[in-house]
């Protein structure tokens, strides 16, 4: 063979190390750069001595040989708005958060918390929690870090002259449900020695529904949670257990292996109808009518409880009356499910003991569904279906709330009398529209506290508006969220590890402590100890403050807590520091008395004050909601598509999905769209969509899938503007019938390809 | 393989109960204290677009620590051993060499790349915990016990389910299958004649990545070069120059290093020639440069010399056929793309023997048709710009310019040929057919 080609050869081996060595060099690289960015990243942002050099010494990510033996390990609660309200154990190693156990004591939630629990591991180190006040750099997006004392001082100085041009109430007091704890109420506290403020009435979560059981069974209650296995019917009507309360799925699971029928009522296919064996899927907002043509069916056929209704239900004749107008034809006019099913649904009733109905959160987000939840639960009250193992209306389970002077809903209301120092005159589903018409004083500043309005209340592009248009913006935060991002001063807030609180619960019925087991990182403080450094900056005395806001110690915490547990002898610090107790006068089977406290003492299908309070018909009746493709107006051709804004696993509210662990299973919102409403407008999978109304537009992926109900689309909540936009930009700032909910799934759009 | 000492253990896994939370990903990662949104534990999901005629459910899978596990047998470095009390299949990070070829030789994807350390990584059963006698904590964690841990062979429901690969390795996981009432839920909205039918919502796709794989690609090319030249010397005493030679085995040899996680441990890959394929064709790689150095050097000379550099050579490109034959649970033994055939082509074109070489690449242009063609059979792909560039460079060009065989077109015969080899071996990479919990499911979804 000849010299050049055998050169030629040597040449291009050589040049191809060269690459290969090259390709190694740039993947190797990014590989390593983003592997330890994030645990770089928080050694080179948080000043290692102030945070005891946690880091340098554990060195997080070494390999286990070298573990320690006993870590301690404290008991604590997650206290997020969620069903679950997890108990569960976590090992503390040098001052730094290692692993976390499930804690069998909470019989609701024996297994361990969900994935969100776990990753509290990343989320208390997280490199983008704040830890400094940070002020918004002038005519600038971006913040620079400050003192607490120039943070207390800008504060002061803001709020005095507020109070003394406009008055206080020209400051807005907003609170969210980010956490629980009985140290929230310091908050209240401070603004009324302050001398007042304005703040919010309603609730976005859960108003209509709880006000619908107040006014029909005359508390929030239900059977424990764990009852749910002695049923033999479930219908989980509007409710995906198996992602927004996974530990209810033990229990159903326990039901369905002995025998039980799991029915789900949902116009998504969702994880929950998976186990299901049948998934009735009607058009949002109509459930109402699909309940009153079962209890037709029911009372038709006589297949319903006339002793239990006798002694028990007041207006049965008057609801029998106006149901008997809604056939089963006539239903699946409105609601989309043919006739078959809504016998099928009332034979089921009928034939299975016992039922128990559990009613999710997002059918009571619409403008008629008081009225709907009313009419779900006559159900049961006609069949008998209610204190008994087994059976029941699962809402909303207040048992554990024994520290409110008054229980949720009447919480939310608007005092009858105004005190003079208090305003509460803003809707929190109209956050916005009510802020921007606020008069005499109108608002100057807010403080927004554990919560994200501007991506969690209806309505974004107004709230954003009335924000802008305030002179002063103070956001507690451990994230940059995009309200924070909103704020003239961010005031970093304390995680459920660095501050002792007890916490009640909503599904379960235990009274909880989560411990602290860590201190602030940076310079974090609870915000007990903002207001009461402010309270301090304002010149107010430790007389004045005590028993209103607690000192700056971990024990005046404790005092404040010690203080609150006095009533109820059997809750002691000491024994919730091992273990969660039952509320003092827990019912595991809710209304096993047959007690009723509404004005009749009966169930009331009938209820003057429904009348009364909202204007609202005395009887369950169904009216279409104020979006409506079947109300045939011009909205409903313009924007022809149900927008569901349901709630996922890997998320509560917009908390969790900014960490890497979450992140790994939903990296980006997308919008689910059944096929058949994708190829009407040309839209394929992966394609980038435009979900638009006349309030608002987003654009996301589109997701094609078979299992929603045509005519639907659905994009879950909570997504951050900053990763992909929020659902409230096209959601109305609009009250419930009842409660003065949000009703926040009355939200047709249209669809769009980008 | 299995010891019949070995007290079993295994992961229980129930369908009816898992709802793809993913807290035992998360469990693991806390654990084991990986990276965030690291994690040695993955859960699948089958059906994914909710198709009415088909259920869905999740796969929760880690190791399944497998009773003749193929990770271990075929491990090159012998990093693998079975821990006798657990049965825990356990990946010796001090002897590992980052060759990932336990990754193709694992149908369930447990053992995997770690970019950072460049060693291989996976399930322990939590060796750990099972000392102090607490169970794995994605077992611990789990809220819905969908997952549980137990002696393998305690459960009585457990057979298998869709998307998960049957094989003969006897993978030590129980699998709990759908019960008749949690299946496909009815309906009351009936889903239209057109939607009724199952479309998986991608393709197979094959985890073995070209980026990552150059260097094994160009590896196993240059050495079929290397033997095909060598061989054109011994048989037909074509000229060779032993330092160009010698260079570009020196060559060759450090690109096969490239694709070591952990360099340094290279001598460790010639440790399981007794199992390994791979073992045997790195310790034939310098046997052949050996010999044929003795040969080009005259050291030694005959008959004996030449056959034993001619069998050396060829043992090595069967044996890195064979490297490929093994994991790729492939139906393809004669192929194109294989180097034996690449040697031989190479051979004839240092040998200058047109027949031969004419041959050689009709009997290639056959066999690549046929891949090509049986798409379904062999899994293949279409890369119609891949496979005309192939055809025209590797098949048309060569035996036209031969014809007209001038010392100039010598160069771009052999960059022709070399061209049309390298993308066939490309594609072959491609279209290995190692399976992976996602493509299982994808067949599954389309045969069930």
């Amino acid at each position: 063979m000849n010299d050049p080609l055998v050169f030629e050869l040597v040449a291009i081996s050589s040049s191809v190390i060269i690459f290969q060595r090259k390709t190694c060099r740039r993947f190797g690289k990014s590989c390593y750069n983003r592997s330890i960015q994030g645990r770089e990243k928080i050694l080179s942002q948080q000043d290692a001595s102030e945070i005891g050099g946690l880091f340098l010494s554990v060195g997080f990510g070494k390999k286990l040989d070298g573990r320690p033996k006993q870590m301690p390990v404290y008991t604590t609660a997650c206290p997020r708005n969620c069903y679950s309200t997890c108990a569960f154990k976590v090992h503390v190693e040098n001052g730094v958060l290692r692993k976390i156990d499930p804690h069998p004591a909470n019989k609701a939630t024996p297994e361990g918390p969900c994935l969100k629990g776990l990753s509290y591991i990343e989320r208390v180190y997280s490199p983008d929690r704040i830890l400094y006040p940070l002020r918004k750099k002038q005519n600038s997006a971006d913040f620079e870090r400050i003192s607490w004392e120039s943070a207390l001082n800008l504060i002061a100085e803001k709020i005095t002259g507020f109070k003394n041009e406009f008055g206080p109430r020209s400051i807005l007091y907003y609170t969210g449900s980010g956490t629980k704890g009985l140290l929230n109420a310091v908050g209240m506290n401070f603004w009324r020695l302050f001398g007042g403020c304005t703040t919010t009435y309603g609730d976005l979560c859960w108003p209509a529904g709880l006000e619908a059981t107040r006014l029909t069974l005359g508390e929030n209650k239900h059977n424990a949670p764990w009852d749910i296995a002695n049923a033999k019917l479930i219908i989980l009507w509007g409710k995906n257990a198996a992602e927004t309360n996974i530990h209810q799925m033990l229990y159903i699971n326990r039901a369905l292996d002995n025998g039980a029928k799991l029915i789900v009522i949902d116009p998504r296919r969702t994880e929950t109808s998976e186990r299901a064996q049948l998934l009735v899927q009607p058009r949002p907002g109509s459930d109402g009518a699909l309940a009153l043509a079962i209890a037709r069916l029911l009372i038709q056929n006589g297949q319903i409880n006339t002793d239990f209704i006798s002694r028990h239900v007041l207006g049965f004749d008057e609801f029998a009356k106006m149901a008997a107008g809604f056939t089963a034809e006539k239903a699946a006019e409105i609601t989309d499910v043919p006739v078959k099913y809504i016998q099928r649904l009332a034979d089921e009733i009928r034939t299975i003991r016992p039922v128990t109905i559990n009613a999710g959160f997002g059918m009571q987000r619409y403008t008629n569904s008081g009225q709907t939840m009313r009419a779900i639960i006559a159900l049961l009250a006609i069949t008998g279906n209610i204190g008994k193992p087994g059976a029941g209306w699962i809402f909303a389970n207040l048992q554990s709330h024994i520290f409110d002077a008054v229980k949720d809903p009447i919480a939310f209301y608007p005092p009858e009398k105004p005190d003079g120092t208090v305003r509460v005159s803003i809707s929190t589903a109209k956050l916005g529209r009510d802020m921007l018409a606020a008069k005499d004083p109108p608002l100057k500043m807010i403080w927004v506290e554990r919560g994200n309005p501007v991506t969690q209340n209806p309505d974004t592009n107004t709230i954003l508006r009335a924000f802008r248009a305030l002179n002063f913006c103070v956001v507690v935060d451990q994230f940059l969220t995009d309200t924070a991002r909103e704020a003239d001063l961010i005031l970093p807030a304390k995680t459920m590890f660095e501050q002792s609180d007890v916490i009640s619960a909503y599904w379960h019925p235990y009274i909880q402590l989560k411990q602290k087991v860590i201190e602030p990182p940076g310079e974090v403080r609870p915000e007990s100890q903002i207001y009461y450094l402010l309270a301090k900056q304002l010149g107010f005395t430790d007389e004045e403050l005590t028993g209103k806001i607690p000192g700056l110690s971990d024990a005046d915490a404790i005092s404040y807590l010690e203080k609150e547990l006095k009533p109820f002898p059997e809750l002691t610090l000491d024994t919730l520091k091992t273990t969660p107790i039952l509320a003092p006068g827990h019912q595991e089977i809710a209304f096993a008395d047959f007690v009723f406290p509404t004005p009749s003492g009966k169930i009331e299908l009938f209820s003057g004050e429904a009348q009364k309070r909202w204007g609202a018909d005395p009887l369950p009746v169904f009216f279409e909601p104020a979006e409506s493709v079947r109300d045939g107006k011009n909205t409903a051709q313009e924007y022809p598509l149900y927008f569901l804004t349901s709630n996922t696993k890997n998320s509560i509210h917009s908390q969790f999905s900014n960490l890497k662990m979450i992140r790994q299973f939903a990296s980006e919102p997308s919008l689910t769209i059944h096929p058949q409403d994708a190829k009407k407008r040309g839209i394929s999978g992966k394609d980038r969509v435009r979900i638009f109304n006349d309030r608002g537009e987003l654009k996301i992926k589109a997701v094609l899938d078979y299992g929603i109900k045509p005519g639907c689309v659905s994009l879950c909540n909570g997504w951050w503007i900053s990763r992909g936009g929020t659902v409230n930009f096209c959601s109305p700032g609009r009250e419930t019938d009842m409660g003065y909910g949000a009703a926040f799934h009355d939200n047709l759009v249209e669809v769009e390809r980008i | 393989m299995l010891n019949n000492r070995v007290n079993q253990k295994s992961f229980i896994f129930d369908t009816n109960k898992c709802t793809g939370c993913g807290a035992c990903i998360l469990a693991c990662s806390i654990e084991n204290e990986l990276e965030f949104g690291a994690s040695r534990r993955r859960v699948f999901t089958f059906n994914e677009a909710h198709y009415p005629a088909l259920p869905r459910f999740h796969l929760s899978l880690a190791c399944n620590h497998c009773l003749d596990p193929p990770c271990l047998k075929y491990c090159p470095a012998r990093a693998y051993h079975k821990d006798e009390q657990t049965g825990a299949v356990i990946l010796d990070q001090d002897k590992c060499i980052g060759c990932k070829y336990c990754s193709w030789a694992c149908p369930y994807d447990a053992p995997q790349f770690n970019p950072l350390s460049g060693l291989m990584e996976k399930c322990t059963f939590c060796e750990h915990r099972l000392a102090e006698n607490i169970e794995p904590a994605c077992v611990e964690l789990c809220p819905t016990t969908a997952l549980r841990f137990g002696d393998y062979g305690s459960e009585k429901n457990s057979t298998g389910v869709p998307g998960f690969t049957k094989t003969e390795i006897k993978p030590a996981i129980q699998l709990i299958p759908l019960q008749e009432n949690r299946t496909v839920p009815e309906f009351s909205l009936q889903p239209a004649e057109a939607i009724q039918k199952k479309i998986p919502q991608s393709s197979p796709v094959s985890k073995i990545r070209l980026q990552s794989e150059w260097s094994l690609i160009l590896f196993t090319l240059l050495t079929a070069i290397l033997v095909g030249w060598i061989s054109a010397a011994v048989v037909y005493g074509s000229r060779i120059d032993p330092v160009q030679f010698a260079g570009f085995g020196a060559g060759t040899l450090l690109i096969s290093l490239g694709h070591l996680g952990k360099k340094s441990r290279a001598y460790r890959t010639i440790l399981n020639w007794r199992h390994s394929w791979l073992s045997r064709e790195i310790s034939l790689f310098p046997l052949f440069l050996f010999l044929s150095a003795v040969f080009m050097l005259r050291i030694a000379e005959g008959h004996i010399l030449k056959s034993f550099v001619l069998l050396s050579g060829v043992v090595l490109l069967v044996a890195m056929d064979k490297v490929y034959e093994t994991v790729s649970f492939s139906r393809l033994r004669l192929h194109s793309a294989g180097t034996v055939l690449t040697g031989f082509l190479f051979f004839a074109y240092f040998a200058a023997q047109q027949n031969i070489f004419i041959s050689v690449l009709f009997l290639k242009l056959v066999l690549y048709a046929g891949r090509k063609f049986n798409v379904e059979l062999y899994r293949s792909k279409i890369h119609p710009l891949a496979s005309v560039t192939r055809i025209i460079a590797g098949f048309f060009l060569p035996p036209v310019l031969f014809h007209y065989f001038s010392p100039g077109s010598a160069v771009f015969i052999f960059l022709f040929i070399t061209t049309g080899e390298l993308l066939d071996r490309c594609e072959f990479f491609l279209e290995m057919n190692i399976p992976t919990p996602q493509n299982q499911i994808v067949t599954d979804m389309l045969n069930d």
